[in-house]
C-alpha cells in the first residue's frame, strides 16, 4: 500500500476517523497500532512475526533496563543481547547472502574451494527502518533519555506506526514516546499545514519523481550507448529522482502523522543546496544521519580522540550507513565516497580554512557545486545494478567521453532546469508554507484544485518507493 | 453543537478538486490523440488505408477477429454466385458496445470506403473488473462521448438486474477515473522513453488470425480449461454470463435499431450470431428475437447444430467459444454461401440460413 495509491487513502480516512473518534489515549493506541499491522500486512502478513519479535525484544530490554540500575550488568548485558539480536535479524535477512557470497568469493580467491550457501530469503520491506526505531528505544532507555514503557502496547506503537514504518523518518524513541502519554487533541493539529505538506509530497513523488525514472533506467540500463550529455543528464536525473521519491514520501509521512496528531522530525532540507558534504548530511535524511551519528558515531570515538581516529571513525559510520542502504560492494563505495569527502572537508577546513580568509560568496558557490557534483558521483554507485556498471557510468561523468550515439527525448533538458529552478524558487519562497497559511476556504479551494492538477501529472502504473528496498 | 460550516473547507476542497479534475480531463482528453490499442488500432489503420478495396466488413469480438477468415468467405461466396464479395475482417478482442458503436462510424467514414454490407455481431456487456475498467482502452471509451452508448449496452444487455447494477457501478468506476484526469497530463508530457513497440497484428490475412498462430497466456488457459476443467466454464458462466432464461426482447431491440441505422446509411446490415457449444446459449436467442423483432433484418445465425453439424464437431473447437482454425475455415465457408444468398435474398430469394 503506497501514499500515492487510492487504496491508501480509503484506508487512512477510515483509520483516521476511527482514531478522532476514540477519547481514550489508550484506545487510539491500539487502534493505530492494528492499523499499522493491516498495512504492513497487505505487503506480506508473513514478516509481521518479525515485527513482533522486534518489538518483544526491545520492550523486554526495555524491562530490564527498568529493573536494573544504570551500570548494573544485567541491564548491560540485556542491552547488548537486544541490539544484536535486532542486528542478527536485520544480518539474517538483509546481509546473509551478500556476506555468504563475499566470503565464498575470497576463500576461492585464496585457492579455497568452500560450497556455496545461499537462503533464499524475501527482503522484509522497511526492517531497516524499524530495526533502528528499535535500537533506538532500547539505547535511550538504557542511557535513561526515556523511560522504559511497562506496556508493550506502547513499544509496538512507537515501533511500527504506519506512517514510518516502511522508509522512515527514523523516529527517536525520545522523541515519539513522549508523545504518546497524552492523548493527542485535534485542536493542536495543524491541518492545513499537514494537508499542503501531503500535496508537496505527493507532487514529489508521483509527479516528478515517477516521471523521471523511466529516461534514468534507460541511462543506467545502457549507459554504454547513450552520449555523454545524456549520460550525465540521467546522473542529474537520478539525483532528483531519489530526492523527490524518497523526501516525498517523508513529506507524506510527516504529515499523515500529523494529521493523526503526531509530529516526526523534518528529514529532508533542500541537501542539494548544501554548501558542503558535512552541510549535506545535516540536510539529507537527517533522521538517519542524526541516527547515525548518535548511536554509532559518537559511541565509536566522535572527534574525541585526535583526527585520525576521527577519520576512522567517520569512514566506518559512513561505509556502515552506505551497508544500510543494501547488501551491495556500491553501497559501500558509496559510503566511502561520502566518508572520504567528510574526511578530505574536514582536513580541508584545518589546513586550509583556519589560515587563509574565506572566499566570500564565490567560495560559498564553489563549495556547493563541488558538493552537488560529489554527491551525484556518489549517486551513480547508489543506483547502477553493479560495480562494472557503476565505473562505465562514472567514467563518462568524470571525463564527458562515450561512444554512444542515443539520445534521450528532447523533453529532458527543460525538464532538468526546470525542476531545479522550481527547487530554487520553492525553498525560497516557501510554497508549502504560504499555501498553508492561506484563509481555511482559499486553503481548501486552492489545495482542491492543485490536487487535481497533481493527479493529471501522476504516471499510470505502479513504482514503489526507491527506500522501500532498503 | 458543531456547526455544518465547520465541514464547508472539506466541501470546497472536493467540489474544486472534483471541478478541476473533470475540466482538466477534458481539455487533456482533447490534447491527447487516441490511444495505439491493440488489434482496434492496426485493423482501423489497415483498413482507412485501404478501405476501397472492400465491400464487406464483419465487425465484432473475438469469435468474429478467430472465426471469420475473407478469404475462405470470399470464395464461398464466388462458389454460391457473388464473385463480387471482398470481405474484410474488423474482429476485435472484447468489443464492447460502445465500441461498436464508435468503430461502425469510423468504418463507414473512412476515406473512399464504398460498403455494400456490415454484418455486426453482438458486442460484450461492459467490463466487470476495475483493471478492465481502468485500462487504456477502456479509458478511452469511458469518455463522455461513449457514455450513452455504454449505458444502452449495459441496460439492453440480458442478464439479471444486480449483474447490470453492477456493471453500471463498475461502468461508473471507469468514468469517474477517466474525468478523474489521472495520468492524462504525464503522458502528454512526458514522451515514452523507450523505443515504440514494434509488435504489430499481422494484416494479411484481411484482419483474420487463425487462433492458435500466436499465443497468449489468457489463450492457453482457455484451452487448458476446455481440455481438463469443463465444469470451471459452468461455474464462471452461472457467475458471469447470463442464463438462457433472460429477456433478450432489449438486447433484440438495441441489434435492430443499429442495423436500422446501418440502412438508413444505405448499407446492408446483417445480424452475425457467432456458434456457442451446448454450454453456452444465450446468442440463438437473441437473433431470434431480433428477427422476431423484425423479419426484414438479417441474421446470419449458426447456432445451429441441427443445420450446421460440421462446426459444432468439438474437435475442431478451441474452447467453449472459439473455433480452432479448421472450424473457422468451415464456418467461413457457409458465412460466404449464406452471405451470398442473403444478398439473394434481399432480391426476393429466401436465405435458409437467415431466420
Amino acid at each position: 500500500m503506497l501514499f500515492v495509491e487510492l487504496r491508501f487513502f480509503v484506508f487512512f480516512a477510515a483509520v483516521f476517523a476511527v482514531a478522532w473518534t476514540l477519547r481514550s489515549n489508550e484506545g487510539r493506541k491500539r487502534v493505530l497500532t492494528a492499523a499499522s499491522y493491516v498495512f504492513y500486512g497487505v505487503w506480506d502478513w508473513r514478516f509481521l512475526g518479525l515485527i513482533l519479535l522486534i518489538t518483544l525484544i526491545s520492550w523486554l530490554v526495555g524491562a530490564a533496563a527498568d529493573r536494573y540500575a544504570p551500570g548494573a550488568k544485567p541491564r548491560k548485558w540485556a542491552l547488548g543481547l537486544g541490539v544484536a539480536s535486532a542486528l542478527a535479524v536485520l544480518g539474517v535477512f538483509k546481509y546473509f547472502n551478500f556476506f555468504a557470497d563475499t566470503f565464498v568469493d575470497f576463500a576461492r580467491l585464496m585457492g579455497f574451494n568452500p560450497g556455496h550457501v545461499t537462503l533464499n530469503l524475501i527482503l522484509p520491506v522497511g526492517i531497516s527502518f524499524y530495526t533502528f526505531q528499535a535500537i533506538s528505544y532500547m539505547v535511550d532507555v538504557h542511557r535513561g533519555i526515556i523511560g522504559a514503557r511497562r506496556s508493550l502496547l506502547d513499544v509496538a506503537f512507537y515501533i511500527a506506526f504506519f506512517p514510518q514504518l516502511v522508509a522512515g523518518p527514523i523516529v527517536r524513541a525520545s522523541e515519539f514516546i513522549p508523545q504518546m502519554d497524552t492523548a493527542r487533541r485535534w485542536a493542536e493539529v495543524n491541518v492545513r499545514a499537514c494537508v499542503a505538506l501531503f500535496l508537496v509530497g505527493f507532487f514529489k513523488k508521483a509527479c516528478i519523481s515517477d516521471n523521471i525514472a523511466p529516461y534514468v533506467d534507460l541511462i543506467f540500463n545502457d549507459p554504454g550507448s547513450y552520449t555523454a550529455a545524456n549520460v550525465v543528464a540521467g546522473v542529474l536525473l537520478y539525483g532528483t529522482q531519489i530526492y523527490c521519491d524518497f523526501s516525498g514520501y517523508s513529506d507524506m509521512a510527516i504529515a499523515c502523522a500529523g494529521l493523526l496528531g503526531y509530529k516526526f522530525m523534518a528529514n529532508f532540507n533542500s541537501p542539494y543546496l548544501s554548501a558542503n558534504i558535512q552541510d549535506f548530511w545535516r540536510r539529507w535524511h537527517i533522521s538517519l544521519s542524526s541516527w547515525l551519528r548518535d548511536y554509532l558515531y559518537i559511541p565509536l570515538g566522535g572527534n574525541r580522540h585526535g583526527s585520525l581516529r576521527r577519520d576512522a571513525n567517520l569512514m566506518t559510520t559512513m561505509v556502515l550507513g552506505g551497508l544500510w542502504h543494501g547488501a551491495s560492494f556500491n553501497f559501500v563505495i558509496w559510503g566511502f565516497l561520502h566518508g572520504l569527502a567528510l574526511m578530505v572537508e574536514r582536513t580541508w577546513n584545518q589546513l586550509v580554512c583556519t589560515r587563509v580568509p574565506t572566499m566570500g560568496w564565490v567560495g560559498g558557490v564553489l563549495g556547493a557545486a563541488l558538493t552537488f557534483y560529489w554527491v551525484h558521483l556518489a549517486w551513480i554507485f547508489f543506483r547502477a545494478r553493479t560495480l562494472p556498471e557503476s565505473l562505465e557510468i562514472a567514467q563518462v561523468y568524470l571525463t564527458w567521453q562515450s561512444a554512444g550515439t542515443s539520445e534521450l527525448p528532447p523533453i529532458v533538458w527543460p525538464l532538468i532546469f526546470g525542476l531545479a529552478g522550481l527547487h530554487v524558487i520553492a525553498n525560497k519562497m516557501k510554497l508549502g508554507e504560504r499555501i498553508a497559511a492561506l484563509p481555511p476556504n482559499t486553503f481548501a479551494l486552492t489545495t482542491g484544485a492543485l490536487a487535481a492538477v497533481a493527479l493529471a501529472f501522476v504516471p499510470l502504473g505502479y513504482r514503489p518507493f526507491i527506500y522501500f528496498q532498503f | 453543537m458543531t456547526s455544518p460550516l465547520r465541514y464547508l473547507p472539506a466541501v470546497l476542497f472536493a467540489g474544486a478538486f472534483t471541478i478541476c479534475a473533470a475540466l482538466l480531463s477534458q481539455a487533456l482528453r482533447a490534447l491527447t490523440p487516441m490511444p495505439q490499442m491493440a488489434v482496434l488500432s492496426d485493423k482501423l489503420d489497415a483498413w482507412k488505408a485501404s478501405a476501397a478495396d472492400y465491400n464487406t466488413v464483419f465487425i465484432g469480438t473475438s469469435r468474429t477477429f478467430y472465426h471469420i477468415d475473407p478469404e475462405r468467405v470470399d470464395a464461398a461466396a464466388a462458389l454460391a454466385g457473388c464473385p463480387d464479395v471482398r470481405a474484410f475482417n474488423f474482429g476485435v478482442f472484447g468489443l464492447t458496445g460502445a465500441e461498436l458503436d464508435w468503430l461502425v462510424g469510423e468504418i463507414l467514414s473512412a476515406p473512399g470506403a464504398n460498403l455494400l454490407t456490415v454484418v455486426l455481431e453482438d458486442p460484450l456487456p461492459q467490463p466487470r473488473t476495475m483493471d478492465e475498467a481502468t485500462n487504456e482502452r477502456a479509458r478511452w471509451f469511458h469518455g463522455p462521448a461513449y457514455w450513452s452508448g455504454a449505458l444502452a449496452n449495459i441496460e439492453s444487455y440480458p442478464e439479471s438486474l444486480p449483474k447490470r447494477i453492477f456493471r453500471t457501478g463498475m461502468f461508473a468506476y471507469g468514468a469517474a477515473f477517466d474525468l478523474s484526469g489521472a495520468g492524462l497530463g504525464a503522458a502528454l508530457a512526458f514522451p515514452p522513453a523507450g523505443p515504440a513497440n514494434a509488435e504489430s497484428l499481422d494484416l494479411s490475412r484481411r484482419g483474420y488470425e487463425p487462433l492458435g498462430s500466436v499465443l497468449t497466456d489468457n489463450i492457453v488457459a482457455r484451452r487448458e480449461d476446455f481440455l481438463n476443467d469443463p465444469d470451471g466454464f459452468t461455474r464462471a458462466l452461472g457467475r458471469y454470463g447470463s442464463p438462457s432464461d433472460e429477456a433478450v426482447e432489449a438486447r433484440a431491440a438495441y441489434i435492430a435499431e443499429r442495423l436500422r441505422a446501418l440502412a438508413a446509411r444505405g448499407v446492408d446490415a446483417a445480424f452475425y450470431v457467432s456458434p456457442d457449444l451446448v454450454e453456452l446459449d444465450r446468442t440463438p436467442r437473441v437473433g431470434e428475437a431480433v428477427q422476431a423483432l423484425d423479419p426484414a433484418l438479417a441474421v446470419l445465425n449458426y447456432n445451429r447444430p441441427d443445420q450446421y453439424r460440421d462446426i459444432f464437431e468439438r474437435d475442431v473447437w478451441h474452447d467453449f467459444s472459439h473455433l480452432l482454425p479448421e472450424g473457422a475455415e468451415r464456418l467461413s465457408a457457409h458465412i460466404g454461401a449464406d452471405l451470398c444468398t442473403s444478398m439473394s435474398r434481399n432480391s426476393g430469394e429466401p436465405a435458409d440460413a437467415v431466420r
